[in-house]
């Protein structure tokens, strides 16, 4: 029995040891390398952060990073695909309408716009928990809300209604999610610019160059109304945004893609690449070995003396067999490229004033031949009078032939054929191929029909299904 | 006078003979003799001798000698003494109460029985040991015998076929590559599914993210047990039912293979040395077409999809009068072909990847030791060249162990340290820049191109050819030119200490450390150009290092008891184990030069460091009773908390309970003669799956994609939240019945073993696809329920054939049948894409996980009628393109279209090995296979695509021309420019899986000890062996054991290029001193 109590003694030390292992704190392990929300949303410099992260989303490869090259211009008529073999055929089946619901570019660029935002979303919610000077507060909620705008202006172009979301939602109840008409998503979207228009600075300090400004979120809202055809409510936008002196036109059209010169006047918002710094570039627009010729209709569209014409052209860069238009040439090439994206830009706003004062009344005297003229002249090219466009009709169709050789290759012409509902004519003239009516939007992503799988609120668009 | 006494474990013992009996009661010295012999009756030299007096402490050691003989002085007449006898090899034997008899003809005569599979074998179950007999639960073991004179680098691979239920796949055949172990089916969706491996009872990590850094999905991954030394195994035994496995809790739901290392056996000093050497060759040749028929199929190609753009051309038109459109013009390159000019280049490109191979091994092992103390310690040397030219892999390893005991103390120590060197050639995966996987490439590389140019240079740049032609790097030039090494360094370690302080309590603490260190350094030259075709290219490098460092303590308490004929064993625990997963990354390009290839020459773009952790706290119990060696009860309780689990559920418990009846032991069995032994077990248990991501139930944030430029060219910092929160996530429960019989007829030369379980696997930890509306592609849940139930069946025989003849051999097979029982609140069906567009995988509810979901070709389009009435998808589709089967019968193919086309998983997997000895010859061979399961061809795409951009399986020769000449009636016609649905991934891709494989033949001698003796040899062996000399399969590719991605249950099955199984021839030398 001594022997058998000295054992126990013997014992006692484990036992202490066992228990001092068994802490709670032992299982409650944070993550090291990233930010655990709770920890985050705490001060105003979180929230610039956050929206930090916001505009980042329309920089990936998901939206103007690659694929809305993909699904806003190789649909288009700007240039055609002759690689039947790059990323499976995707590209080439997007240029030659032959495409399907299981295109990874589709669910790529609805997961991408929707991841924007999400971030938004998230912001929107959470700053209002934030302690912090109300003006910036406001600001920030104004760049967010601008961003989001643009996302779901581009969701409703590319697959008409869509899910509206204000608020981030769990992932699993999203599959309650419907599609909601056009008309509440353009309310929300203008809401959105009618804030963002009231509460951003109409200019920000040199390090915050690239942040949406008044002007910007002006100049989307009065492309908005363009293509919901409220040309009254476009006009007085538009014109705020001319009236303010803040854009003006490049002297030369070269200069506004020149990667020396980025974020110049004539921008009203880019999407901002720097070519060096890490996952902070991009591979080259449009550039493919090959497989990529800018379509002769667009070049012979161009009069010689066009001083656009060259920029359209695709060249071969030294020392890289990609073809690529000259526009988005960024030498040396040196793995990726550098250049912003244009997202809207000065000549835009001006050729959309014309077009929305001729749309309300044809004028021989009026602002729209000024507008007009401002960028013919800026392209080398003859100032037109009434005596060359003499009805409202000449007009228009000047209008939509300068927007085509002003403004290719940056997401603007496909939108511009179907919103004017030009886009099977054009398209059988110039590419030769018939584009069936349906084609106009793109199919929902197959992904996403099969998950929320309910063809009465969450239906495939005609003729994909 | 016979005293025969079995005991524990001691197995058979023949006492023949002790001469005349004539007690005295004094003690006189006296000398007792003995000879121990084999059951063959080969004398046995080095055998241990251990005598210990009955009822005192005095102790007497010796060995036998050379020719098995032993001797030992001083022994006291009229005492009893109990005898040890060990040998390596040899089940232990044991004489007690042995009575010495007066004067000194004292006479033993010792048979020792071969180690091998009886019924009161040892079998290593969590925590602890029990003899086969014993066992209440599925455990299938296999010891080192089964593992040798195999052409393999990880014991693993040595698994295939061996064992019931347990599905080995080689899914790639080079050096170190990865290998798929399933026990029972796929249970989880995500969670994982690969078992848990515990070496001497550490739980040891398998993450391999080093050998699959984000480059592409397609890396092939890298075997993280490869660092283990076969020659170092002494058992691996695999627990299958949850009543085994739920001693290792949230741990347990896919298996638990445990492994023993040898230790030393007392004795005199034993040294070993193994060696072996092979030369492998690529064990099939693809048919590919030949330089010729691939300009025809071109041409053929580029002419009909000029004739589609411009119905009223001519085959014969003039490149000058086809539209601007590549793809509608005749390469220059392939007219020569055309015209039947002979000698013209025909590269088979198969040939020029591929090589013969040699590989080696050696291992020295020394051990030995006395009572109280073993050691044992080896040194192995490994090299093996791939098949694939550049493609290399060594290792060293080691491995120290030291086992020491007194009466009431025992300790041991146990370390092995490994290096590996593994110079990758990627191999896996689809073709394309800039991490081309070389076997694609070699198929579906125009044979019209040389290797090299006239100068010696890589033939690379002709390879943009225009004429839309699809631009591949040629082969060669990839796998000679990247430069891809992945150092491991390894360290295992375990000691333990165990005390008994009172009578059969036994204390144990054990300490273990499991440190896994990876660096991969990757070059990709400026001399090897991007699709592009370009040189110089850009350059790219990057270096990666990984630090795994895991270490676990753990507390037991063993009591065992025997009362009368009641038996009792009861374990208790407590343990503790952390992770740290380190990864540091860095990449460069731009490098001025391809002399210097270490980044710092380079522009360094991009790097990070990361840290991960997770940790673990268990409590377990067990209670193992049994009566009579007749009833047999077990059960056991392990409770576990994981930092990994949500906040709601951090702690679960997993209890088990299992019975046998030895019905053989009854008295009225006895009677049976022919049934040897009978027993039937059943067993029900939980088990728990914890492999989800370390912090998987927290939503984190990070800069990933969330940094951005502003100002002049400046980055700002910005943060995104990447995954969103799941308070509520937890481990997987999976509930498992098992029912087993295991029957011995004649005297053990039958064994059979049935067994029949039903597992259901219920809050699957699902990377449930979210719609993207969320801003998510998927989110971690606990949802939804599967089933697998199945029936294995295992036969074993060992039988002599008459004197010299002997049988042996183990036979099984395994059905397991894989249903979904419940997903997600709605039950709706989950729909997973994979390695490309149009790739769908359906998991639904009644269905086997990741089923195929692909349209159904029918044929073609045999002519313009059959075009015009029958169902057609968007595309233009014309006749001789794949027709499809109009599924809901609306007239038109579409997603609605889509069905079940088969599954990975297998109907039925079976294994057959056989060892047939003629005195010191033996030949054994054996064969794995599998039947029902199919492969989603995704080479198919490029390589059955007959557009005449890639080169084409012969098959392809078959195709539509025109409605007199259909073809097969299967291919569809030749067309630069897919019209139609040829090019959606659909049932035209999918392949039969089934295949029966001889795994190994070999034939092997020993040589006889008698004649060794004089060489100071106790035994020699050498052998000879084929590895993986056949393989039947109507599977176009290499490897019917093919999955791209096993890691992910709901997309498994896909083959997009992989790396091929060698045939290896080799010759081995076993010398023990």
């Amino acid at each position: 029995m001594q022997q058998t109590m000295k054992n126990y003694k013997l014992f006692l030390p484990v036992l202490v040891l066992i228990f001092s292992a068994c802490n709670k704190k032992f299982l409650d392990l944070n993550p090291i390398s990233t930010i655990a929300p709770g920890q985050f949303f705490k001060t105003a410099g979180d929230a610039v952060t956050a929206v930090n992260g916001c505009y980042a989303s329309l920089a990936q490869g998901s939206q103007y990073g690659a694929t809305f090259e993909t699904l806003m211009e190789a649909r288009a008529d700007n240039f055609t695909d002759q690689d039947p073999s790059s990323n499976a055929g995707q590209n080439y089946q997007i240029n030659r309408y032959s495409d399907n619901p299981g295109n990874t570019n589709f669910y790529n660029a609805w997961v991408g716009v929707y991841n924007g935002i999400f971030r938004c979303n998230t912001l929107l919610t959470a700053i209002d928990g934030i302690t912090m000077d109300e003006t910036l507060k406001n600001r920030i909620k104004a760049e967010a809300r601008f961003i989001r705008a643009l996302d779901y202006f581009n969701l409703v172009r590319l697959w008409g209604a869509v899910p509206l979301l204000t608020t981030a939602t769990d992932p699993v109840n999203a599959v309650n999610l419907k599609r909601d008409d056009l008309v509440t998503i353009y309310k929300q979207i203008e809401e959105d610019l009618t804030f963002a228009a009231a509460n951003l600075p109409a200019a920000y300090p040199a390090a915050d160059l690239g942040r949406v400004t008044t002007g910007a979120a002006k100049g989307l809202l009065g492309k908005v109304y363009l293509y919901e055809k409220k040309y009254a409510a476009a006009q007085s936008v538009l014109q705020d945004v001319i009236s303010s002196n803040v854009f003006t036109l490049l002297p030369k059209v070269a200069d506004v893609f020149s990667t020396t010169n980025k974020y110049n006047a004539e921008i009203l918002f880019a999407v901002r690449y720097a070519k060096g710094v890490a996952n902070q570039d991009h591979g080259f627009w449009y550039a493919n070995s090959q497989t990529i010729t800018v379509d002769t209709t667009l070049l012979k569209a161009y009069n010689d003396a066009d001083l656009r014409k060259p920029l359209s052209a695709a060249v071969k860069p030294t020392g890289n067999a990609n073809m690529m238009p000259r526009k988005f040439l960024d030498e040396p090439i040196n793995g990726n490229a550098g250049n912003d994206f244009p997202v809207l830009r000065f000549a835009d706003i001006l050729l959309m004033q014309a077009e929305v004062l001729n749309e309300q009344a044809y004028s021989i005297a009026g602002n729209a031949f000024t507008y007009l003229n401002m960028v013919r002249t800026r392209a080398g090219l003859a100032e037109l009078s009434a005596a060359d466009l003499p009805n409202q009709s000449s007009f228009r169709n000047e209008i939509y032939r300068q927007r085509r050789l002003e403004l290719p290759f940056e997401c603007d012409r496909w939108f511009d054929l179907v919103r004017t509902n030009r886009a099977v004519t054009e398209i059988l003239t110039n590419k030769k191929v018939t584009l069936p009516g349906f084609r106009l939007i793109y199919p929902i992503p197959q992904q996403e029909i099969d998950i929320m799988n309910n063809k009465a609120t969450f239906p495939q668009n005609p003729g994909y299904d | 006078m016979i005293r025969l006494l079995k005991k524990y474990c001691c197995v058979l013992l023949v006492f023949i003979c002790a001469l005349h009996a004539h007690a005295q009661d004094a003690e006189i010295a006296v000398t007792i003799k003995g000879s121990v012999r084999s059951e063959g009756g080969d004398p046995l030299p080095g055998v241990s001798v251990m005598v210990k007096q009955h009822n005192g402490s005095d102790k007497m050691n010796t060995t036998t000698d050379d020719k098995g003989l032993f001797r030992l002085q001083g022994m006291k007449s009229g005492v009893v003494y109990d005898f040890t006898f060990s040998f390596i090899g040899y089940e232990n034997s044991l004489l007690n109460g042995f009575q010495v008899k007066d004067g000194n003809g004292n006479l033993l005569l010792i048979r020792m029985k071969e180690a091998s599979k009886g019924l009161n074998e040892l079998v290593v179950v969590g925590y602890g040991t029990r003899s086969k007999k014993e066992l209440t639960g599925s455990v299938s073991s296999l010891r080192s015998s089964d593992l040798k004179q195999q052409a393999i680098t990880s014991f693993d691979q040595a698994l295939a076929g061996k064992m019931a239920g347990i599905q080995v796949m080689q899914t790639n055949g080079a050096p170190g590559g990865n290998v798929s172990i399933r026990v029972r089916g796929i249970g989880s969706i995500s969670a994982g599914n690969n078992p848990l491996f515990v070496i001497d009872g550490v739980p040891i990590t398998n993450d391999t993210r080093s050998a699959s850094p984000g480059v592409n999905n397609y890396q092939q991954p890298f075997n993280p047990l490869a660092s283990i030394n076969v020659n170092d195994i002494a058992s691996i035994d695999v627990l299958k039912d949850a009543a085994s496995a739920a001693i290792y809790g949230s741990r347990g739901s896919n298996g638990v293979v445990l492994i023993r290392t040898k230790k030393g056996q007392a004795g005199k000093m034993s040294v070993s040395y193994d060696g072996s050497y092979g030369v492998q060759t690529v064990n099939k040749h693809v048919d590919v077409l030949n330089a010729y028929d691939y300009a025809q199929l071109v041409y053929e190609g580029h002419n009909n999809a000029y004739l589609d753009a411009v119905p009223t051309g001519k085959p014969t038109d003039p490149n000058s009068v086809r539209p601007n459109n590549p793809s509608t013009r005749i390469p220059p390159q392939i007219l020569p072909y055309l015209e039947g000019k002979p000698g013209l280049t025909n590269t088979d490109w198969q040939k020029e990847i591929f090589r013969q191979a040699p590989m080696q091994s050696h291992t020295v092992s020394v051990s030995g030791g006395n009572e109280s103390l073993s050691y044992y310690f080896s040194a192995n040397y490994f090299n093996q060249d791939g098949i694939v030219i550049n493609n290399n892999y060594k290792r060293y390893s080691s491995r120290f162990r030291v086992d020491g005991s007194n009466d009431k103390f025992r300790f041991g120590v146990n370390m092995t340290p490994s290096y590996t060197d593994n110079h990758v050639v990627n191999a896996e995966g689809p073709w394309f820049a800039p991490n081309s996987g070389v076997i694609a490439l070699a198929l579906g590389y125009a044979p019209i191109f040389p290797v090299h140019n006239p100068d010696g240079t890589f033939a690379d740049s002709v390879n943009v050819w225009g004429y839309g032609q699809t631009n591949q790097l040629n082969p060669v030039a990839v796998a000679s030119l990247v430069k891809d090494r992945i150092k491991n360094f390894r360290l295992t370690a375990n000691a333990y200490m165990e005390y008994e302080f009172i009578p059969n309590l036994k204390y144990r603490i054990s300490a273990g450390t499991d440190l896994n260190s990876f660096r991969r350094d990757y070059y990709r030259p400026s001399n090897l150009p991007l699709s592009s075709g370009t040189l110089p290219s850009v350059a790219t490098g990057f270096s990666n290092t990984d630090m795994y460092t895991n270490w676990l303590t753990e507390h037991t308490l063993t009591y065992n008891k025997t009362f009368g004929r009641h038996k009792l064993d009861v374990l208790t625990g407590f343990t503790v184990q952390k992770e740290n997963q380190e990864h540091n990354t860095l990449t460069a390009n731009n490098f001025p030069t391809d002399i210097v290839t270490t980044l710092n020459a380079g522009q360094v773009n991009a790097g990070g460091s990361s840290l991960e952790q997770w940790s673990l706290n268990s409590w377990l119990g067990r209670a193992q009773y049994s009566y009579a060696d007749k009833y047999f009860l077990t059960a056991s309780v392990r409770r576990d908390g994981s930092s990994r689990f949500g906040i709601n559920r951090k702690w679960a418990s997993f209890p088990a309970v299992s019975g046998a009846w030895q019905v053989s032991n009854e008295p009225f069995f006895k009677t049976i003669k022919q049934i040897s032994s009978l027993k039937i077990r059943s067993s029900y248990g939980l088990t728990g799956n914890f492999q989800i991501p370390n912090y998987g139930s927290l939503a984190q944030m990070s800069n990933a994609n969330s940094n951005y430029i502003l100002g002049n060219q400046a980055l700002v910092n910005g943060v995104s939240i990447t995954s969103p929160a799941n308070p509520d996530l937890t481990w997987e429960s999976m509930a498992s019945f098992d029912v087993g019989l295991e029957l011995g007829l004649f005297n053990e030369i039958l064994n059979l073993t049935v067994d029949y379980y039903n597992a259901k696997t219920t809050r699957l930890l699902l990377n449930l696809p979210v719609p993207g509306a969320s801003g998510f592609s998927t989110y971690l849940q606990n949802i939804g329920a599967v089933n697998n139930k199945g029936i294995e069946i295992s036969l074993s025989y060992n039988k002599k054939l008459g004197k010299d003849w002997q049988l042996e051999g183990n036979a099984n097979i395994a059905f397991n049948n894989n249903k979904v029982t419940k997903l997600g609140p709605s039950g709706a069906p989950i729909i997973a894409t994979g390695g490309t567009g149009n790739t769908y995988f359906i998991t639904k509810i009644g269905e086997t996980i990741g089923s195929y979901y692909l349209y159904q070709t029918d044929g073609i389009y045999k002519d313009q009628h059959d075009l015009d009435v029958s169902a057609k998808t968007s595309n233009p589709t014309r006749v001789g393109d794949l027709k499809f089967k109009d599924i809901n019968g609306d007239g038109k193919i579409d997603a609605n279209d889509r069905t079940i086309a088969g599954s990975f998983q297998p109907k039925y997997i079976f294994g057959f090995s056989n060892t047939l000895r003629y005195k010191n010859l033996d030949l054994s061979v054996s064969v794995q296979g599998s039947q029902g399961n199919k492969i989603l061809n995704l080479f198919r795409r490029y390589i059955a695509n007959v557009e005449g951009n890639f080169n084409n399986l012969s098959e392809v020769k078959d195709h539509y021309v025109s409605p007199e000449n259909p073809g097969n009636g299967l291919v569809n016609r030749a067309n630069r420019l897919a019209t139609g649905g040829n090019g959606i991934t659909s049932s035209w891709h999918v392949e039969d899986g089934s295949y029966i494989r001889i795994r190994n033949i070999a034939l092997g001698y020993n040589f006889r000890p008698a004649l060794l003796s004089k060489a100071g040899i106790s035994s020699a062996r050498i052998y000879g062996a084929v590895q993986n000399p056949f393989t039947f399969s109507k599977y176009s590719l290499f490897n019917p054991e093919i999955s791209n991605r096993t890691e992910n249950a709901l997309t498994a099955g896909e083959d997009y290029g992989s790396y091929p199984l060698a045939r290896t021839y080799m010759i081995g030398l076993n010398v023990t001193f």
